[in-house]
């Protein structure tokens, strides 16, 4: 059925497309069967006299009847059937597959590789079992990767699951049937091009400056998800004018914004939390080394009036 | 008891004769119809010239979608065949409730005039199916939400007067079992429009109420799905088996046409009263990539198989009244062709929807797009024209010209295999449902498509317009110009203003 689907890329797509050939043939079947006899008996029983009656009612042929539903029935319970262990397959994840976890938003997706590696494109290896943990911060979307016949919906404050082994090193496209969420990619890689692609993503200082990896980082951790730009409240405080500035925690204290801080937040984020907040923040101990940790603080600066205007007070006093 | 055509007699406007209320029906109906296929073509012109503004393709997306569910498929076959035909087909000379008539009717025009006027504000942009909490819009959703309302009492009120009217108002000797089967599918369609209607109205009022508190999702982040299955619970019996009344007027006409008794008349009665049963057992089906359990989808996909006896039954009983009937080649029959081939269509694309594996990649996609229209468009508003060309003689003691309607059905049935066809290839190859952006490789069936859909619209206007040329210029209809054997048939074309000079009784279905 190449010319129905893009080419397979899994065994299950092979599995469905076999399952979708078999109902096509059926339905074909089906329907020229019912459409031809309806076309032949109005063209047979054309009325040729303008006063010509049909045939009296009589009994119901109860064995055409009967041959005419099981054949229905045949066909549908058969379409039905077809690649039914793909589905409860499919909703068994194999034990010892690769866990990625999936958060979807209406601008980007992002992929918790393991091992912390984050990005906003899905990088696995080909021929090994993946299991995806998909969850959205906003609204519903859905994962639909065409060619591995892939299309699970992706719910707010639900994880649901979908796992696939692709069969082949390539790019595929991925889509949502929503409305405006951004489309990303799956990069199917060898054990080897998987390795670099860790190396290139962990070492991002040999093309960036320190405040672009901090820029960079904000993305690919998945900062984002809770912490906008622009001042407005998700699940966390936004990260606009954070630093050098102070707040009250949940305790009662106030909090001064500086290099030690953040790096307390990122490493224990439960230590001190922002009254108003819940202690939800990932911990990111042991997922980031100390030289991201200084790149974060060094785009901080950068995105915060404290920080300028404390150097402007500096120029003046100088 | 006068003898003054009911289209002499009395006024339009607070009238609540059934047969002009039907007529206004239809006259509203196919409006919006026109107005819903209209946008949907320009859509399709605006992507083909390259691109569209996402928010309007979003609004008109959804005013596609309202209109063309929630305004004609829903309510069009009772609203306009049910009115007109209901009190005639049982030997009565009104309907139960006649003021009723009427209140629905002014609920149905008040409700389509808060649901266009939502458009001229700001128009909603969530998709018919009011899924996406983020772009209802604010106050325009609360006016199209009340609009669609009103739209859902005037189901409810339409609903009761059918029932009270086929207990209370049945000619003298005309048992249950004599009623011909297009009162039957009225009737038991009564029962999902008051159900429906309650827990749909209910349901969207809730969503408005939601939306104004701020609320993201109705049922929040705990049931995130809620609204989902309200909808679908509402809206799979009242517009997917919008089909059980759509079967009635077919088998009307194919038993008229052929000027035969319909063969295995219990069965397919039965067949339809299964069918509307199975219709709110099911509608978990449509959750199939909304991340619903898989035990869940495994169930309600059991549970559809359910319907595959009764359409068997229905079709056979069909093939067996044409076998040895005498069939006029007419423009009703031509349009029962054209049912069979679309209907059909949309009901073996139900096939692969409902296989588990198969039907979970293609529900988000332009192939489940496709079956909805293979099934609303082509199985509803085909069945509907079959039913306004069959009676239309009735409606307005006219004759139309045969050679133009024929053609115009042709060009119908063409124009709409053309449009949606493709949609089906494009659903395969992992289009989005309603997505604009096509795959490389797939604008030739986006143009197609276009191509079909312009065709279609053509084939619509033709139609329209021999049917309303026969108003100037047709020939007078005899009362009983295709010798078809319901009680409507006994009533004058057009009937008087109390249907029968004098009332018929009744007989067993179907016996001249």
């Amino acid at each position: 059925m190449s010319s129905w689907f893009p080419p397979e890329a899994s065994v299950q797509a092979a599995a469905m497309d076999r399952a979708f050939s078999g109902i096509w043939f059926g339905a074909v079947l089906a329907l020229v069967v019912l459409v031809g006899l309806a076309v032949t008996f109005v063209i047979q029983f054309r009325r040729r006299d303008p006063s010509a009656r049909g045939a009296a009612a009589g009994p119901v042929d109860r064995r055409l009847q009967v041959i005419w539903v099981l054949g229905a029935m045949i066909l549908a319970v058969t379409a039905f059937a077809a690649d039914l262990g793909g589905f409860f397959g499919q909703t068994v994840p194999p034990l010892g597959a690769t866990e990625v976890d999936v958060v979807a938003r209406q601008d980007g997706w992002t992929f918790h590789h393991p091992g912390g590696y984050v990005a906003d494109t899905l990088h696995v290896t080909a021929g090994e079992n993946v299991v995806l943990k998909l969850r959205s911060d906003d609204l519903p979307h859905s994962f639909t990767v065409p060619a591995l016949r892939i299309n699970q919906g992706v719910l707010p404050d639900r994880t649901t699951r979908t796992w696939f082994m692709a069969d082949r090193v390539d790019t595929f496209a991925v889509r949502s049937n929503t409305h405006g969420t951004a489309p990303t990619a799956l990069i199917t890689h060898t054990p080897d091009s998987y390795a670099r692609w860790q190396d290139s993503v962990s070492d991002l200082f040999a093309t960036m400056d320190p405040v672009e990896v901090g820029a960079h980082l904000y993305l690919k951790l998945g900062c984002k998800t809770c912490h906008s730009l622009d001042g407005s409240r998700l699940t966390g405080p936004s990260l606009q004018d954070v630093f050098g500035g102070t707040f009250e925690s949940r305790t009662g204290a106030m909090n001064l914004v500086d290099e030690a801080f953040v790096r307390e937040s990122l490493l224990d984020p439960a230590a001190s939390v922002r009254a108003g907040y819940e202690p939800v923040m990932t911990v990111f101990a042991g997922r980031i080394d100390d030289r991201e940790i200084d790149a974060i603080i060094a785009w901080l600066k950068t995105i915060s009036t404290f920080v300028e205007s404390a150097a402007d007070d500096a120029e003046v006093e100088g | 008891m006068t003898s003054t055509s009911y289209l002499d007699s009395g006024g339009w406007i607070n009238t609540s004769d059934h047969k002009k209320i039907g007529l206004m029906f239809l006259v509203w109906t196919l409006g919006l119809f026109l107005f819903g296929a209209l946008l949907a073509t320009f859509l399709k012109l605006k992507i083909w010239q390259g691109g569209v503004d996402l928010t309007l393709l979003r609004q008109m997306q959804t005013y596609h979608g309202v209109a063309m569910v929630f305004l004609v498929v829903i309510p069009i076959i009772p609203s306009v065949l049910g009115y007109f035909l209901l009190p005639l087909q049982l030997g009565a000379r009104e309907m139960a409730l006649p003021a009723l008539s009427r209140c629905s009717l002014r609920f149905y025009g008040l409700g389509t005039v808060l649901v266009l006027a939502s458009l001229f504000t700001a128009p909603v942009a969530s998709g018919w199916t009011f899924a996406r909490p983020d772009l209802l819009g604010g106050g325009s959703f609360v006016v199209l939400a009340a609009g669609l309302a009103l739209m859902a009492l005037s189901w409810v009120m339409t609903g009761l007067n059918f029932i009270v009217t086929v207990h209370r108002l049945r000619a003298p000797g005309l048992g249950y079992l004599d009623l011909p089967v297009l009162t039957w599918s009225l009737y038991l369609t009564s029962y999902v429009l008051v159900v429906s209607g309650m827990v749909f109205g209910g349901g969207i009022v809730a969503v408005a109420l939601a939306s104004l508190r701020g609320q993201a999702l109705l049922g929040g982040q705990t049931f995130p799905l809620l609204w989902q299955q309200i909808f679908w619970f509402a809206t799979t019996p009242a517009a997917f088996f919008a089909l059980v009344p759509a079967a009635g007027v077919i088998t009307e006409v194919i038993a008229g046409m052929s000027r035969r008794p319909v063969i295995g008349y219990r069965g397919l009665v039965g067949s339809l009263a299964t069918l509307v049963v199975a219709s709110f057992l099911i509608w978990g089906v449509r959750l199939a990539d909304s991340g619903q359990g898989a035990m869940a989808t495994f169930t309600f996909a059991v549970l559809s198989l359910l319907v595959v006896i009764p359409v068997a039954l229905i079709t056979f009983s069909w093939l067996a009244t044409l076998w040895r009937g005498a069939v006029l080649c007419a423009a009703p029959t031509t349009l029962v062709v054209a049912f069979l081939v679309s209907a059909g269509i949309g009901t073996v694309l139900g096939l692969f929807l409902s296989n588990l594996s198969v039907g979970r990649f293609l529900a988000g996609t332009m192939f489940a797009t496709a079956h909805i229209h293979y099934v609303m468009l082509g199985g509803v508003i085909t069945a509907l024209l079959a039913g306004v060309h069959f009676w239309w003689p009735k409606f307005t003691g006219r004759t139309y010209h045969q050679g133009w309607a024929r053609g115009s059905a042709v060009l119908y049935l063409v124009g709409l295999n053309v449009a949606f066809f493709p949609q089906i290839m494009m659903g395969t190859r992992g289009l989005g449902r309603g997505l604009v952006d096509p795959a490389p490789g797939l604008e030739g069936l986006q143009i197609i498509s276009t191509v079909g859909m312009v065709v279609l619209l053509l084939g619509f206007v033709f139609m329209a317009f021999n049917l309303v040329r026969s108003l100037v210029l047709g020939e007078t209809a005899a009362a009983n110009p295709w010798g078809a054997t319901t009680l409507e048939w006994e009533a004058a074309s057009p009937p008087v203003a109390g249907n029968f000079a004098v009332l018929p009784r009744g007989r067993g279905p179907y016996e001249g």
